[in-house]
């Protein structure tokens, strides 16, 4: 049964990742057909640093996608341990707001967040409020459900003698909270976290109505490509980004193993009377 | 408590880009496209697309049922490793998902069309192409694909948080593997499963993809190279 689905883990993680060695290989192919591989070159790279916007919708996409995971965990955590104190009516009624911008479509998100900005930018007498803001206003509206949905789960099982034993130990609740709480959470908070920024960054059908043509990002940008022959140097600015950010999470999780190695270190021994590590 | 009040800032986000437009569109729901005035014609006419509807409700339940039945076993096994490989097999779930999701439809038709990838070595065998697109199948695996790790990630999250001792005691106490799986594991994993389901169910697929001929130009470039 554990060898069963350790199997199974490899093939998931195998089928998920076939489409991005797809691109991968695409983007080192000589010829222009994406299914016959003609041979090897590295011009569709040289290509893609020529082209400085190209460079900018990267730059907008995790400009986007990094602010708006932030204010999305921030105010989705928050909002998460205020709701798990309320009672089960006021709580049912919360969690069926949250669920609003899951069940619609995003076409409907988006649509309605476009017609609310024209209405606003009539209001305000302005031409068009469509632009940066606008677009991480939507971006933080459709993570904040999904930080919600990760939180909650991790509060549900959380032992809450947990908080009150670190009060009773002298903890004032601020410090309570970032120690202990927020420690429980983690894992919840994390996942939230991911899936708001990949979303975010991966967003094209909401983007696509409420960005003006001041802040473009990639994946809308990408949207336009379709309508005429994508050019191969799109396949090698995603082959790059894919190996940036597996760079940057090797690098992470080596970090993070340092540091835990030098907690252990430093705890271990004081705090391990007699018992096996 | 004071600390309900950390929901208010996210109840006032929600009620002005959420709530909001959403009465803006259910207001349009109801008036006439030209001239303004109140009607049900658009209403009514929704049965026009019943038959596409009941067939996207069909679609999603079996993906997200497929999802589930995947992603268990799979969310089980990644809890079970070492702290450290989990948090990053966590963030290996959710990478592939970073890229643009138009690429990654676009890599999956090169892959499964009737001249792509897996047809070309078909047909060099000297066997006829098979049918891999533009049927039910091929919308479910798309499907399938990106929604997995939007269902293995909350499910891991709850799985993580079983304490070991409970199965443990369980296994002590008489039960064998598959009713403590049963009695213990998988009501405390509940949370994560009804997490799960909601992410995956209620993401309809996204309803605007490229027309079909534009995606084989998209796909040859050699057409201005």
């Amino acid at each position: 049964m554990r060898k069963a689905s350790k199997v199974l883990t490899v093939i998931v993680f195998i089928f998920l990742y076939v489409p991005i060695i797809i691109l991968a290989i695409a983007s080192f192919n000589s010829g222009a057909d994406i299914a016959l591989f003609k041979g090897f070159t590295l011009s569709r790279y040289a290509e893609l640093f020529r082209d400085a916007s190209l460079l900018e919708l990267v730059r907008n996409s995790f400009i986007i996608a990094i602010l708006s995971t932030v204010i999305a965990t921030i105010l989705g955590t928050a909002a998460a341990l205020g709701i798990t104190r309320m009672g089960k009516k006021l709580r049912a009624l919360i969690l069926g707001m949250t669920n609003i911008p899951m069940t619609n479509p995003d076409i409907v998100t988006g649509v309605s967040l476009a017609l609310m900005f024209a209405f606003t930018g009539t209001i305000l007498k302005l031409n068009s409020i469509l632009g940066f803001w606008t677009l991480l206003i939507a971006h933080v509206t459709f993570n904040l459900p999904y930080v919600i949905l990760n939180v909650m789960p991790r509060f549900a099982q959380m032992d809450p003698n947990l908080t009150d034993a670190a009060l009773d130990l002298g903890c004032t609740p601020v410090k309570a909270f970032f120690k202990v709480t927020l420690h429980e959470l983690m894992p919840g908070v994390i996942a939230g976290a991911l899936m708001s920024f990949t979303m975010s960054l991966d967003d094209f059908v909401i983007s696509y109505f409420v960005t003006g043509s001041g802040f473009v990002t990639l994946p809308v940008e990408i949207y336009n490509y379709t309508k005429k022959p994508i050019h191969p140097k799109v396949y090698a600015l995603f082959t790059l980004m894919f190996l940036v950010l597996l760079l940057l999470m090797i690098l992470m999780n080596v970090l993070e193993a340092r540091k835990g190695n030098k907690k252990e270190k430093i705890h271990l021994p004081g705090m391990d009377f007699g018992g096996s590590v | 408590m004071k600390r309900r009040w950390l929901t208010a800032p996210y109840i006032v986000w929600m009620l002005l880009f959420t709530l909001i437009p959403l009465c803006i569109v259910i207001y349009y729901a109801f008036t006439d496209y030209t001239t303004g005035s109140f009607t049900f014609a658009n209403i009514t006419g929704i049965l026009d697309y019943a038959a596409i509807f009941l067939r996207s409700i069909w679609l999603s339940v079996a993906a997200t049922l497929i999802c589930l039945i995947i992603g268990y076993p799979v969310a089980y096994a990644i809890a079970q490793c070492k702290p450290r490989t989990q948090r990053f097999l966590q963030l290996l779930i959710m990478l592939p998902m970073c890229m643009s999701f138009l690429l990654r439809t676009l890599a999956w038709v090169a892959l499964l069309e009737d001249t792509g990838i897996i047809n070309n070595l078909v047909t060099s065998l000297g066997l006829s192409p098979l049918p891999l697109i533009r049927n039910s199948g091929a919308v479910i695996l798309g499907m399938v694909y990106n929604y997995l790790p939007y269902m293995i990630l909350p499910l891991y999250s709850a799985i993580s948080k079983i304490d070991p001792r409970l199965t443990e005691a369980a296994e002590d106490l008489g039960c064998n593997k598959s009713a403590c799986f049963r009695k213990v594991i998988l009501p405390l994993s509940m949370p994560g499963i009804t997490a799960g389901i909601t992410m995956v169910l209620y993401r309809p697929f996204p309803p605007f993809i490229f027309p079909r001929n534009s995606v084989r130009r998209a796909l040859s470039w050699s057409a201005i190279s």
